[in-house]
């Protein structure tokens, strides 16, 4: 019996810093100045909103608040696709003020990462249409985080909030440029589709965007699809442009402004997808020019 | 069924019980039965091989003990060896040596198409047929008995906790122990899950962890900085030792739960001062095979033959061939290769005490070629072998890596071993860029990668939270690994019971704040 009762203490002591740990680290998750801890606790109020994956952080804020001198936040992530990022719209609406002005970067409707859909476990506790999302797609992690609340805290999204714990991520972008390497391998891609190309996923991600719209409407948000720039010979290798826009005007009623080729200078890239600091600089000028951010 | 997954956890959980309830010839066959069923859960239609391999080293150990006649006993084992290595060799190298005879054919201008088959590696070939063929040498040269039960001995081939990925244990180690009947300890609980426990922190929490950084960084080299690619290679050093010694530590800990002991397959193999001990702490039931059954066979360090030449010459007039892009490059490799088969010679002809050295050369050559290749059916992996040969060549020449040029600056003691590490760390990760490389010009765009140290900056590092997760884990792992030198854990868990509960209670918090549960197969399930 005595040697039993170790095995108990184990998994006592087990549960108790388990619970404890997921309380402390709620708390900081709280706390934090990662812009989702921000949405969920109130503080993320703007007049202009914007969603995409990586290539949707090239919207500078800083700049784009410079030029436009409106508020702006940015729910933006990598590799964060459109069905996750109609659950973050719809979260935002519940928690903050409605913005006037939504920007959606559509190539955000490429791929779905389970990974990642499961590493925003982390908010669950704030919101249930996340639950249900996270449920959909990982049905194992889901419970598990239901076991082990230190579990939930096991991701990406977990570490970038202590990262930013005490200063904002809003001026965050990619800070490198294109190596000689990749630009001499260019050639060599593949063709590229823009959206959606994975077919088991395809009438989801339009069916997402067209809830992201439908949503943004009732709430009378303006919202603008756009394609942000890609590294001007990578361009070439984008073969599905005009059947993109089919699709998105059918699923929205929408057209998208497409910015794909807006950056010309190489030295504007950090890769084939992704503005630096210089190229988003380029970027956000042609949008304001176009009256974008109006 | 892969032990980080939940089929495992209920397979384990409604075994044991069973296991410890049964007693003598019923635990022997529920172990068996569990064994096959561990096994076929992945594909039950190679249960057949797995069986046919036993059965042929059941009866060739039979008639090896009856017959007296040498030349039948040599015959009884070549039959034995021949349709291990049979097996082995159409299951994982049909399409290798296919292939490279293609290209081969292709490369000389002539058009071959042959039909290919797709021929699906059978998940633990390399360990079971490894460890079912030590028993017949071992029958052979008489160094044990024969197993006449045939249960115990599909037992022996097939028990699960190492079946598919070792440690690889000898016959003479593991079957006299299921002569006893095991019953239930706790302190064998105790010590076996807590070894389990330390084998899931380390594939769950470290190598799993790891694995995304390292996959991004060899599937297109190109698109990283230097920086990135050496925390990449870094990464990966970590990742395949905690993978597979994960693997290890879980399969001796179940073991040790059941009753059985196998000993050690890795001691701290990164704080190796030179190649020998190395190999001596990495994979070590692999290393001790390869030694007994091949390298003193082949001679060891007292002689050899030449047929050993066909072994490393051949292969590597191949290698050169594949390598190159053009008849000029081909030209230079194979003069190389000339002009060091002719050196070698020439100095094993002056003396006895030369030849002896050059055999022994030649010996460690073959062994670590073999051994490569006995990883996979991949030129990559040769190459690798061939690296860790000519370490090991170099380190004998030396007396040890650097070891005159550490005596002419007269460093202080623990600098000079600390030196000494970081140099066989250094040349082993090189050899791992190979190791983990699909081909050689990844392996190649890699290595230039790293050494033109372009954009060596912390900025120019993709994701730099996987880089700090992955260096907390990895720092725990050496805290753990050095303080246990002084304080020898294992001993502690026995001795303590705080000690015990707070370490397997902090244990499973780090595994549930860190763990990757994807139920991601192990490194070694491919070989």
């Amino acid at each position: 019996m005595k040697k039993l009762t170790w095995i108990f203490v184990v998994i006592v002591l087990f549960f108790i810093g388990d619970r404890l740990g997921g309380f402390v680290l709620k708390k900081m998750i709280s706390n934090s100045e990662f812009r989702y801890s921000k949405m969920y606790r109130g503080d993320a109020d703007c007049d202009i909103l914007f969603l995409g994956n990586s290539r949707g952080l090239g919207f500078y804020q800083p700049y784009i608040e410079e030029v436009t001198g409106k508020n702006t936040f940015n729910l933006s992530y990598n590799a964060l696709p459109m069905n996750l990022g109609r659950v973050l719209f719809q979260d935002y609406l519940k928690y903050n003020e409605k913005p006037d002005l939504l920007i959606v970067d559509i190539t955000m409707m490429n791929r779905v990462d389970t990974t990642l859909i499961s590493g925003f476990n982390v908010y669950t506790p704030y919101s249930n249409i996340l639950s249900n999302l996270i449920k959909e797609y990982s049905e194992n992690i889901f419970h598990a985080g239901k076991l082990s609340h230190l579990f939930l805290y096991n991701s990406e999204i977990f570490q970038r909030a202590m990262f930013y714990y005490s200063s904002s991520d809003k001026d965050w972008i990619i800070d490198r440029v294109i190596n000689e390497n990749m630009i001499s391998a260019v050639e060599e891609e593949k063709p590229f589709y823009v959206g959606p190309f994975d077919y088991s996923t395809v009438e989801m991600m339009f069916e997402e965007l067209k809830k992201t719209v439908e949503i943004a409407k009732a709430n009378d948000i303006k919202i603008k699809l756009v394609v942000s720039p890609f590294f001007p010979p990578f361009v070439e290798k984008i073969v599905n442009f005009e059947h993109l826009q089919k699709r998105v005007i059918m699923a929205t009623n929408q057209p998208f402004y497409n910015y794909a080729d807006a950056v010309q200078d190489p030295k504007g890239f950090g890769d084939y997808q992704h503005v630096n600091i210089k190229g988003a600089k380029v970027f956000i000028d042609k949008m304001k020019a176009d009256g974008i951010f109006d | 069924m892969i032990f980080n997954s939940l089929p495992f956890f209920i397979f384990i959980g409604v075994f044991l019980p069973l296991y410890f309830t049964l007693k003598s010839k019923a635990r022997l066959l529920l172990c068996l039965i569990g064994s096959y069923f561990f096994y076929g859960w992945w594909d039950y239609r190679f249960l057949s091989l797995v069986m046919f391999s036993t059965l042929i080293d059941y009866v060739v150990g039979l008639k090896l003990d009856k017959e007296e006649k040498g030349s039948k006993r040599k015959r009884l084992m070549l039959i034995s060896i021949l349709a291990n290595l049979g097996f082995l060799g159409f299951f994982k190298y049909f399409n290798f040596f296919q292939e490279s005879f293609i290209s081969i054919l292709n490369d000389m201008g002539m058009q071959a198409h042959p039909a290919t088959l797709k021929i699906l590696l059978p998940v633990g070939i390399s360990f079971y047929t490894f460890q079912s063929m030590s028993y017949t040498i071992d029958v052979y040269w008489r160094k044990i008995k024969v197993e006449k039960d045939l249960i115990r001995f599909a037992t022996f081939i097939s028990f699960f906790p190492q079946l598919v990925a070792g440690p690889i244990v000898r016959a003479r180690d593991f079957l006299p122990q299921f002569q006893k009947d095991r019953t239930f300890l706790w302190d064998r609980l105790i010590s076996g899950t807590g070894q389990v426990l330390w084998g899931f922190f380390k594939k769950v929490a470290i190598a799993d962890s790891l694995a995304p950084y390292v996959d991004q960084c060899f599937q297109s080299p190109e698109g990283f900085s230097s920086s990135h690619l050496l925390i990449g290679i870094v990464f990966y050093s970590f990742q395949i030792y905690c993978d597979f010694s994960g693997y290890s530590d879980i399969a001796i800990g179940l073991a040790r739960v059941m009753g059985f002991d196998f000993p050690h397959n890795f001691r701290t193999p990164y704080f190796s001062r030179n190649f020998s001990e190395f190999w001596q702490r990495w994979h070590i039931s692999l290393s001790s095979w390869l030694k007994d059954y091949l390298y003193i066979p082949l001679g060891g360090n007292r002689g050899g033959s030449f047929g050993s030449v066909f072994f490393i010459v051949l292969p590597l007039f191949l290698l050169s061939i594949f390598w190159s892009d053009s008849i000029q490059t081909t030209l230079i490799y194979l003069s190389i290769l000339v002009i060091v088969s002719i050196i070698t010679a020439y100095h094993m002809r002056k003396s006895e005490a030369n030849m002896v050295k050059g055999f022994t050369y030649m010996n460690n050559m073959v062994t670590m070629l073999l051994g490569g290749l006995w990883h996979g059916a991949s030129w990559v992996f040769y190459f690798w072998g061939f690296l860790h040969g000519t370490y090991l060549i170099i380190q004998r020449f030396l007396g040890k890596p650097f070891g005159h040029l550490m005596t002419a600056f007269r460093f202080p003691k623990p600098l000079q071993q600390a030196i000494d590490i970081l140099i066989v760390y250094f040349f082993t990760c090189l050899a791992w860029v190979f190791f983990r490389a699909p081909d050689f010009d990844v392996a190649i765009t890699y290595i230039q990668g790293i050494a033109s140290l372009e954009s060596f900056t912390i900025t120019s590092i993709v994701n730099k939270f996987l880089v700090l997760k992955g260096f907390i884990l990895i720092g725990m792992l050496l805290f753990v690994e050095i303080s246990d030198f002084k304080f020898n854990y294992s001993q502690l868990i026995q001795k303590s019971p705080t000690f015990r509960v707070m370490s397997f209670v902090i244990l499973l918090w780090i595994i549930a704040f860190f763990g990757s549960f994807g139920a991601n197969a192990f490194i070694y399930f491919q070989f």
